[in-house]
């Protein structure tokens, strides 16, 4: 499975955020899109899952147009999204939010030790009591237990203790081990430059810069892309 | 002692009425962000398809289960004919459902007349229990409305369909991101809340009079429960119409009716101003 | 999509324009030849003053064909909204209007032609359809049957162009302008002569009084109060309920808690079916203690149902089953011009025909249509109608009946006052 965008443009309104995105994720690959505050990385993600329509441009999955496709059906062909912000229902119980994920009662126990002991057997509790770190487990943990081929992961790490981000990295290994495509949009560069197969650098809604695990000086550049 | 107990009865039998004509418009709001203005109109349908079964010489109590269908079916065609191209701009989904109330009721009278239509009572009379006679329908309607506002919250809370639904009650957005499908839980909400105002309306149909204009007095009531009750919480349609039918019963009791609606309006006011951005659900 | 919602709208809200579909057949309606209906002096007229001969009952062998500029006769009346239930009558009631002054030569030799206009049971539209009446139409006169609120809004565009506004609808009262008349029953008229009559008859003198809450239940009680003290009973509750009130169950705990023994409901529509239908299982109904209504009409008692309403006596100025000649040929002919189950003539195209007619007479007998001079000569003015002897004033004088409710269902003209006088005060 192939995800692709082709000048994607989106925005808020009549005000415009990306102007013109290509890029692509495959199966077992991870690409990370880095990028400052602002950059446009959290509308990109909201318009590849479709919660923004884009205004210009193509969205494809598998070479099929999904551009118009509401973010429902998107979910059902393989595609998957973690947000940054309101991730959970935080109305909701931790349980009924791993179920609207997809996930039978049966996998709970399975998915919710997959960061340790933090989450374990707290299935009752409402997921807007847990801890903002322990919010972003769950959120990453429901997305990497779904079935979907593509997982967008919007700033995964964020509020994540160290010995968290390692278990994180070590989760997204194995989904691509699986087979499985990961966009990791991140601000800090040490697990992007730690997992990543390919690079892209988003600055003011444009892809500035791209790059390749292994490149030489990769880190530096990305690190001066970063910087100011 | 016996007053207070019949009082205590006529605040049941008015809670229970108020809770099940609310019901639908409760549902639909809290799921969908959607202030269905042509909810009453719902209800006088309601009402008329238990004046035609009775015209038909069948049981009144057939009407209930036939109401329940025929609303379900024209909420369902409503909800994909009009309310689906439009429900995420609330301000045309409150002209769109006025313009549909106004339709409602003028087909309504085209069918049957502006002349008033009844349905007698099925089980006229009073019946004697805890000390005092109270009319045998209202107990029958108190026990009928219960059990089917609860059954009705109890399958939007406790099934799998009522945890989608309640996936779209808590960020819609997210559950369509999720892989809810809230097109389908759409459809099936407004039917359901359509459903229930049919059965409100056929059940309250030997209670009073049934003509086009009905539904319009059925909307102020039901919208003062919902907005007691709190716009985005299901159950709180109960809370509301206790709430409701506790200060109108209170204040008709020590005052008179006309305090008793001013004194609901207020309250209506007094939660606006608590709950603040009520709509929020919608323009989320 | 909004373009198709307000099409939508818009394409449903035509269908309130009956009236417009009312009035080709109302402009046919010169060449019937002259109906049925026979003068109705029968020896029952008002011998003083001196009755002048109404066109309409003229018994002229062969009143000259009206021709000319017609005389233009507005008509303001609820054809939709929550009084639009009594729209049909009215409208079938322009018709014979047209038929009858015609067949009588009409007005100073002009014939009649009606306009009517629906107000929605909405003042804000009934000041529109006024102005449409005044203004497009440019009628001489309008005839009004609608809800208080409509008249306060309508008046002043009546007043301003100087038309004759003759209100016809049953009302409180008080209402005086100089191009106002009325010629609808006021409470005092309803009830002065009928609530002796009513607690002699039944025995009764505890008042239960419950009403809508509004300016017409408000002013029909302040007057019961008066004379139900005056004929020796008291009252022994008074309550008032929104319009559109559906649970009556308080209400009828403080009835049955109060000792009333007679109760006097001026309840309006569904209200009075939700109170009567209610009432009966909570042991207050007719059978337990009788009604004496002052607005309970054909449509609402018919739903009620004889086992809800048989014994309920209701006071009016008009009813179908009047028993007169004029009345019984009039109500027969109705019937079979409009079809037998057309809505029934009432109370409401009852004052309308007459209003009508007197303005006829007046402009007749002044010779103009000048608003003035028809309005100085509606002022005693005598007519034998359908209705019975009325005589014009600002408020008509004009006979009173109660009704009794039969098993059946039907009325039963039980008791009828002649000439009642309202106790109105009005010198524009």
């Amino acid at each position: 499975m192939r995800f692709e965008a082709h000048g994607l443009r989106s925005g808020y309104g009549s005000v415009p955020v990306l102007h013109g995105i290509s890029f692509g994720v495959a199966q077992g690959e991870i690409v990370a899109l880095v990028g400052r505050n602002g950059a446009g990385k959290t509308t990109l993600v909201r318009t590849m899952i479709g919660l923004l329509r884009a205004t210009g441009g193509q969205i494809r999955l598998d070479g099929a147009d999904i551009t118009r496709v509401p973010p429902s059906r998107r979910v059902r062909a393989g595609l998957r999204a973690a947000f940054q912000e309101r991730s959970l229902f935080s109305q909701l119980s931790v349980g009924d939010n791993l179920r609207l994920s997809g996930l039978p009662a049966a996998e709970h126990g399975r998915v919710l030790a997959m960061f340790g002991e933090s989450l374990a057997g707290r299935e009752a509790q409402r997921a807007g009591t847990l801890s903002g770190g322990e919010q972003k487990m769950l959120t990453a943990a429901s997305a990497l237990a779904s079935t979907a081929s593509i997982l967008l992961m919007d700033e995964p790490t964020e509020g994540l203790q160290p010995s968290n981000v390692e278990l994180l990295g070590d989760a997204l290994a194995v989904a691509r081990q699986e087979g499985r495509g990961v966009l990791l949009v991140e601000q800090h560069l040490a697990l992007a430059l730690r997992l990543a197969d390919r690079f892209i650098v988003l600055e003011k809604g444009e892809i500035v810069d791209t790059g390749t695990a292994g490149e030489a000086g990769l880190a530096d550049r990305l690190s001066g892309r970063l910087a100011l | 002692m016996d007053a207070l107990t019949l009082e205590l009865l006529n605040g049941l039998s008015l809670f229970a009425t108020l809770a099940i004509v609310a019901l639908g418009l409760g549902i639909v709001f809290g799921l969908m962000g959607i202030i269905n203005l042509a909810h009453g109109e719902f209800v006088m349908i309601g009402a008329y398809v238990a004046y035609v079964t009775h015209a038909n010489g069948l049981s009144h109590w057939l009407s209930l289960p036939l109401a329940a269908v025929v609303l379900f079916v024209l909420g369902a065609c409503i909800e994909v004919g009009l309310i689906r191209r439009i429900h995420r701009r609330p301000e045309v989904t409150i002209l769109a459902t006025f313009g549909l109330s106004i339709c409602l009721r003028q087909a309504v009278e085209l069918i049957f007349t502006k002349d008033f239509r009844g349905v007698p009572n099925p089980v006229p009379g009073a019946t004697r229990a805890f000390g005092v006679l109270f009319p045998t329908y209202r107990y029958v309607l108190i026990g009928i409305a219960v059990v089917v506002v609860v059954a009705t919250l109890l399958a939007f809370t406790r099934s799998r369909f009522g945890l989608t639904v309640r996936a779209i009650v808590a960020d819609r957005d997210l559950a369509d991101a999720s892989g809810v499908r809230t097109g389908i839980a759409n459809f099936c909400a407004f039917g359901i809340g359509a459903a229930t105002a049919g059965i409100a309306g056929a059940l309250v149909a030997p209670l009073g009079a049934i003509e086009p204009q009905a539904g319009l007095a059925y909307l102020p009531g039901a919208f003062l429960v919902v907005i007691v009750g709190g716009f985005n919480r299901l159950w709180g349609v109960i809370a509301g119409a206790l709430v409701v039918a506790a200060v109108q019963t209170g204040v008709i009791h020590f005052y008179d009716a006309v305090w008793a609606q001013i004194a609901a309006l207020a309250l209506a006011v007094l939660m606006l101003q608590l709950r603040r951005v009520p709509v929020e659900g919608a323009t989320a | 999509m909004m373009a198709l919602l307000l099409g939508l709208a818009a394409a449903c809200a035509t269908s309130d324009d009956e009236p417009a579909a009312a009035e080709p057949a109302a402009t046919e309606a010169e060449a019937v030849p002259a109906p049925a209906d026979e003068p109705a002096d029968d020896g029952d007229a008002a011998p003083e003053p001196e009755p002048t001969e109404a066109p309409a009952t003229t018994a002229a062998a062969e009143p000259a064909e009206p021709s000319g500029e017609p005389v233009r006769i507005g008509i303001l009346f609820s054809n939709s909204g929550p009084a639009g239930i009594f729209g049909q009558p009215t409208a079938n009631i322009a018709e014979l209007i047209e038929e009858d002054i015609n067949a009588a030569g009409g007005i100073n030799g002009r014939p009649v032609e009606t306009f009517l206009a629906d107000d929605a049971t909405d003042p804000a539209v009934g000041r529109q359809a006024m102005e449409q009446l005044i203004e497009s139409d440019g009628v001489d006169v309008v005839l009004g049957t609608h809800s208080s609120a409509t008249r306060e809004a309508a008046k002043p565009l009546a007043e301003d162009a100087g038309v004759l506004y003759i209100y016809a609808a049953l009302y409180e009262g008080g209402e005086c302008s100089p191009v106002m008349f009325n010629t609808g029953e006021v409470p005092s008229q309803q009830l002065a002569p009928v609530i002796p009559w009513m607690m002699d008859e039944t025995g009764g003198s505890k008042w239960f009084l419950l009403g809508n809450d509004y300016v017409w239940p408000r002013r029909s009680f302040e007057l019961a109060r008066q004379y139900i003290e005056a004929a020796g009973g008291e009252v022994v509750g008074e309550e008032y309920v929104p319009l559109g009130t559906q649970d009556f169950s308080s209400v009828a705990q403080q009835i049955a808690g109060s000792g009333a023994d007679l109760i006097f409901p001026a309840l309006v529509g569904g209200d009075a079916i939700a109170f009567e239908t209610q009432a009966v299982d909570f042991g207050i109904g007719q059978s337990a203690i009788p009604r004496l209504a002052n607005i309970y009409e054909e449509n609402v008692l018919g739903v009620m149902g004889p086992p809800v309403t048989a014994g309920m006596r209701v006071t009016l100025g008009y009813f179908k089953e009047v028993d007169n000649p004029a009345n019984n040929a009039f109500v027969a002919r109705y019937f079979e011009q409009f079809g037998a189950d057309a809505p029934p003539h009432m109370t409401f195209s009852s004052h309308i025909y007459d209003a009508a007619l007197l303005y006829a007479a007046a402009a007749n007998a002044a010779g103009s249509t000048d608003t003035a001079a028809v309005a100085a000569a509606l002022e005693g003015l005598s007519l034998s109608t359908p209705t019975g002897d009325i005589t014009g004033s600002r408020h008509l004088a004009q006979p009173i009946y109660v009704a009794e409710i039969q098993s059946d269902g039907s009325q039963l003209i039980v008791q009828s006052f002649p000439a009642v006088e309202p106790d109105e005060t009005c010198t524009p």
